[in-house]
């Protein structure tokens, strides 16, 4: 059946992701369940969150990463295994099959940047992927990816 | 009714188990209240069933915080689920979705359903607004929904 007030998009996200207050809860959720197109768009974005939530703990994604994320990772039983990279310098890794997560952590004085290019290459230079403007903190002093 | 009862579980419980159990004892009392003519009209069923689901997440959560308890005392845990839930979603299309994300928009969708950050942490992290955040968030659920083809 239509809906006739659909929830809109970004409030559903901020339901699933516990952004909302119990009152404003209480609201969406008396409305999903009496409504049989907005629980079925529910239905879809907690399979996606599901599913990111997977792909994260897998160690699947290549992305920069926050320091809150390798806390949870630690805490969900993964295994990290994490190189620091001086500025200018290198470090030769090793990855077993026992690694759940591999972590480059570059270090540097971010205060004067405004935009960081990640560029990964192998082993004759050749690029391989490329993270343009990759989100970071200034004052952090560190990229973890 | 019954996916609505995972989806209640699986936002307030994070958990497939518990959901399982959830879904299970809900509609079990549902049932009960049907057959004992308790709920004779058939537009209360929504809301007897999100009542139902309120009371019983509570229970979960005392059951689970009983059993955490025990499991720091005894140090095992014999309920320990053997079999995951079918997926929902095709991981690869979802992995090469987001893979394909810019680098805001992935590390936003992350933090929002992994980390489970505040959109604050979120702004935080990135150096932006709290708006812009939301911005960029809708911006890739958007994204991820015309890629994987979803109605959310």
């Amino acid at each position: 059946m239509k809906c006739m007030d659909p929830i809109d998009t970004t409030l559903l996200v901020d339901y699933w992701s516990g952004a909302l207050t119990e009152q404003q809860e209480d609201v969406i959720e008396v409305h999903v369940f009496g409504c049989e197109e907005c629980s079925g768009r529910l239905v879809e974005l907690g399979a996606l969150a599901e599913g990111i939530r997977k792909l994260a703990r897998s160690g699947s994604l290549r992305m920069v990463v926050s320091d809150v994320f390798l806390r949870r990772a630690v805490e969900a039983g993964l295994r990290i295994r994490e190189y620091s990279l001086p500025a200018g310098g290198s470090v030769q890794c090793t990855v077993t099959e026992d690694d759940d997560l591999l972590i480059g952590r570059l270090n540097e004085d971010l205060s004067a940047e405004t935009r960081i290019v990640v560029s990964l290459c192998d082993d004759a230079g050749v690029e391989r992927l490329r993270l343009p403007d990759i989100p970071f903190h200034a004052t952090s002093g560190s990229v973890a990816f | 009714m019954a996916p609505r009862v995972r989806l209640y579980g699986l936002r307030h419980l994070r958990d497939e188990h518990a959901d399982d159990d959830l879904a299970q004892q809900v509609l079990l009392t549902t049932i009960e209240a049907l057959r004992a003519g308790r709920l004779r009209e058939t537009e209360k069923l929504a809301s007897f069933v999100l009542g139902a689901c309120r009371m019983t997440v509570l229970d979960l959560r005392r059951r689970a915080q009983r059993k955490q308890q025990l499991l720091a005392r005894f140090g095992l845990d014999p309920l320990a689920p053997v079999q995951a839930s079918e997926p929902m979603i095709d991981q690869d299309r979802l992995a090469n979705c987001v893979q394909n994300l810019g680098e805001r928009e992935r590390a936003v969708i992350v933090m929002t359903f992994y980390d489970e950050q505040t959109g604050a942490d979120v702004a935080g992290f990135l150096g932006v607004s709290e708006v812009n955040v939301r911005v960029i968030r809708h911006r890739a659920i958007r994204q991820l929904r015309d890629c994987m083809g979803v109605a959310v």
